[in-house]
């Protein structure tokens, strides 16, 4: 047997349901025919026991009168034509007296047509006597015994008539109240029969619709998650299957959210043990900026417990307004912070210790996009930036170590070149020359790494002032000039408009365009062009130095502003720098409050481009181009 | 007559090319290889201008130009601070002090002749 064929299907009770109406309905005209069939038995016995009774009596009385007329035609001389009317009319007396004698039914018929029995033959006899007549006079004869004979002979059968006459209005009276009876009782039963059918389809169509309003409140508390919620049904049809597998589906749904719930716990674990063990410390924020996570590295470092932190003010567990105002600008609009707003780390001042943090902030939103929160990520940099200090030092002390030397280097190539201690051959004073041209670059190199690890470590002073840009940069490239020339390459200035002045350290900013220009020379070859342009987009002025060089591969375009990074090239050598002056420009510009970056395509030369902020003081202007 | 010039400084390669470079230039060069010695010198040999590295044994060359700047016999001797420092607030430093000039090693002997002369002439 099928398991979704029910042991007592719906279908079988609707079916037994409407075969209990069928019954009713069969009842009920079963009762109406076996009425109709007693009124038509009501009626044909009318018709049997007392119409045939009254036709006969009506038709013996007519004989009778008939026979008397005979009798009168007789008397007055038509004689031979009444003999025969009567003769022939007594066979039709006879034949409805038989008739009637056939169908006695009432009572006192049988005593009447006795009667008419006995007076009949007697009125036959006085009509032969009356044509006898031999004693009397014939019309005496007849009207002194012939006619009461006939009369009492008639008044038998009127009696006959109108025994029929009562008993038919009797039945009739019957049949009707019977009629009645039918009409009355058929309604009745049509009554009863459409009272049952009503109540018996009000009770179906509730036994059905029932279970379904269980079923509609099911539905709906599964919807709301209330997934423990059973259907009460017992009953073993289409509907109780229904509950039956509706109750599994709702236990399935149970197991598979307890499962769901667990791998969520699981992942929920997984993700509180990783945020644990985390050394960096982690603050997880709500969008109006209270706590709702901190990582046991962030109670370290903020010597607060995480139950003691949540729900306070980000302001409470980290006093610092520059980050209170990062994470709430992240929440705002749903962004982490720009490189460079969070490039100054966070410091940390505990006692007498300091930590440095570097800055991570990024908005926590559902799939749906919707902000829930802040996660501050604070990695500590305090060993990092003491590495980098101890480079700096480092730096510092190499250059200052390798300063002695090159001192007697460049001292004793200048002597020998000078021929103090004698006169050089050709050969020699090139060689000398080549070797002081390369102690010349050392040293180069060494004052460049000083100022890298002065200007990193904060001791290289800048000193602000209103400026023209478009001056410096002509200032700068003026210094070039002359190797441009020994090289055949052609500068061109590009200046849009007139930019505003800027606020720069006119020495530094100086530096970086001739540093930037003197590295597009030395990777433009003969004949190619150098660009250096000028323009003011909104606060800032943008200085670009455009050449016709090799370009910059992609990979290293962000590469090239780090110390000592030189841009490999096949069957290039030689024309090579120390890879530190974009890094020293680079922290120059940025010290101004400014960005340096490179737009550059392979085989179509590179753009420099870097920007300085347009000055406060516009009036200085006009002095100063003075 | 030619000018002295008192050279203090301890290292001998750069005392042999100083000195070459100098005495070139017709400068009477004396060497001290130490502070102190310096100081004995700037008495006896009676410099008309001394180089003085920083970097020297027994008594720095900031403590010595702040004892040839504090004597009144010896303040008016120019000073040239040659040194492998080259950080601002060491020149600063040694101005303060009273260094005429400040020469950043490393030098070719035409800087350091310029130097010299236009200290020494003054």
């Amino acid at each position: 047997m099928n398991e979704l064929t029910p042991k007592k299907s719906l279908r079988t009770k609707v079916l037994i349901g409407y075969m209990v109406l069928i019954v009713a309905t069969a009842g009920l005209g079963i009762w109406s025919v076996v009425n109709f069939v007693t009124l038509g038995g009501a009626i044909g016995h009318i018709l049997q026991r007392n119409y045939r009774s009254i036709e006969a009596a009506q038709m013996m009385l007519d004989s009778l009168e008939r026979q008397d007329s005979a009798e009168l035609m007789y008397l007055f001389g038509q004689e031979k034509q009444g003999e025969d009317l009567f003769n022939s009319t007594e066979a039709t007396f006879l034949e409805n007296y038989a008739q009637a004698k056939d169908n006695i039914t009432e009572v006192g018929e049988q005593e009447i047509i006795e009667s008419i029995g006995k007076l009949y033959p007697e009125y036959l006899l006085l009509f032969d006597r009356l044509r006898a007549a031999d004693r009397e006079t014939p019309s005496e004869f007849y009207l002194n015994t012939v006619k009461p004979h006939l009369d009492e002979t008639k008044k038998e059968c009127r009696n006959l008539l109108r025994i029929n006459q009562n008993a038919m209005l009797r039945a009739e009276k019957q049949a009707r109240r019977r009629s009645d009876y039918a009409i009355y009782s058929s309604i009745s039963v049509l009554a009863l029969v459409i009272i049952f059918g009503l109540l018996f389809g009000f009770k179906i169509s509730r036994f059905i619709i029932r279970p379904l309003h269980r079923f509609i409140l099911a539905t709906r508390e599964i919807g709301d998650g209330r997934l423990d919620y059973a259907v009460q049904e017992e009953s073993q049809d289409e509907i109780g299957l229904l509950a039956q597998e509706f109750n599994k589906m709702a236990s399935r749904l149970r197991e598979y959210q307890a499962m769901n719930l667990e791998r969520l716990i699981a992942e929920q674990k997984k993700t509180s043990v990783i945020v644990d063990t985390i050394d960096d410390c982690i603050i997880v924020a709500s969008p109006d900026n209270r706590i709702t996570l901190l990582n046991p590295a962030a109670e370290n470092a903020f010597g607060i417990r995480e139950d003691l932190a949540k729900g306070k003010h980000f302001l409470e567990v980290v006093n610092d307004e520059r980050l209170l105002s990062l994470v709430k600008k992240t929440a705002e609009i749903g962004q982490g912070p720009a490189a460079e707003e969070v490039e100054k780390p966070l410091v940390v001042r505990r006692g007498d210790t300091e930590q440095a943090f570097r800055i991570r902030i990024n908005p926590l939103k559902t799939e749906t996009g919707k902000m829930i929160g802040t996660v501050t990520v604070l990695q500590d940099i305090t060993h990092l930036r003491e590495v980098d200090r101890l480079k700096s030092d480092f730096v510092s002390a190499v250059s200052h170590e390798f300063r002695t030397p090159l001192t007697s280097m460049l001292m004793a190539m200048g002597l020998l070149l000078e021929k103090t201690p004698g006169e050089i051959n050709e050969k020699q004073k090139e060689l000398l020359e080549a070797t002081k041209e390369d102690v010349e670059r050392l040293t180069h190199l060494v004052n460049n790494l000083l100022d890298l690890s002065r200007i990193e470590s904060g001791k290289l002073g800048i000193d602000i002032a209103p400026i023209d840009p478009v001056q410096i940069a002509k200032v700068s490239v003026d210094l070039l000039r002359k190797q441009i020339d020994e090289k055949g390459v052609e500068l061109v200035f590009d200046i849009q408009g007139l930019p505003s002045l800027v606020d720069a350290d006119a020495d530094k900013i100086g530096w970086v365009v001739s540093n930037i220009v003197g590295n597009a020379l030395r990777y433009t070859e003969s004949g190619g062009k150098i660009t250096l342009g000028v323009t003011q987009k909104g606060e800032r002025v943008h200085i670009s130095v455009q050449d016709t060089g090799p370009g910059i591969p992609k990979e290293y375009q962000d590469k090239i502003f780090e110390k000592f990074f030189q841009v490999k090239r096949k069957g290039v050598v030689g024309a090579r720098g120390a890879g530190i002056g974009l890094a020293i420009s680079k922290e120059i510009v940025r010290a101004h409050g400014g960005s340096i970056w490179v737009e550059s395509e392979e085989g179509k030369g590179s753009k420099f481009i870097f920007t300085l902020p347009v000055s406060k003081q516009r009036i200085g202007k006009d002095t100063v181009n003075e | 007559m030619s000018k002295k010039v008192l050279v203090v400084e301890d290292i001998k390669n750069i005392i042999m090319v100083i000195r070459m470079a100098l005495e070139a230039r017709g400068y009477q060069v004396m060497v001290a290889q130490d502070g102190v010695t310096a100081m004995q010198e700037v008495f006896s040999f009676k410099p008309d201008l001394i180089l003085l590295d920083l970097v020297i044994p027994k008594l720095d060359g900031f403590m010595v130009l702040e004892g040839l700047k504090k004597d009144e016999k010896t303040k008016d001797i120019p000073v040239v601070v040659v040194s492998a420092k080259a950080a601002e607030e060491d020149i600063k430093r040694a101005k303060e002090l009273g260094a005429d000039e400040y020469l950043v090693k490393p030098f070719t002997p035409e800087e350091l002749a310029e130097v010299v002369g236009r200290v020494a002439g003054q």
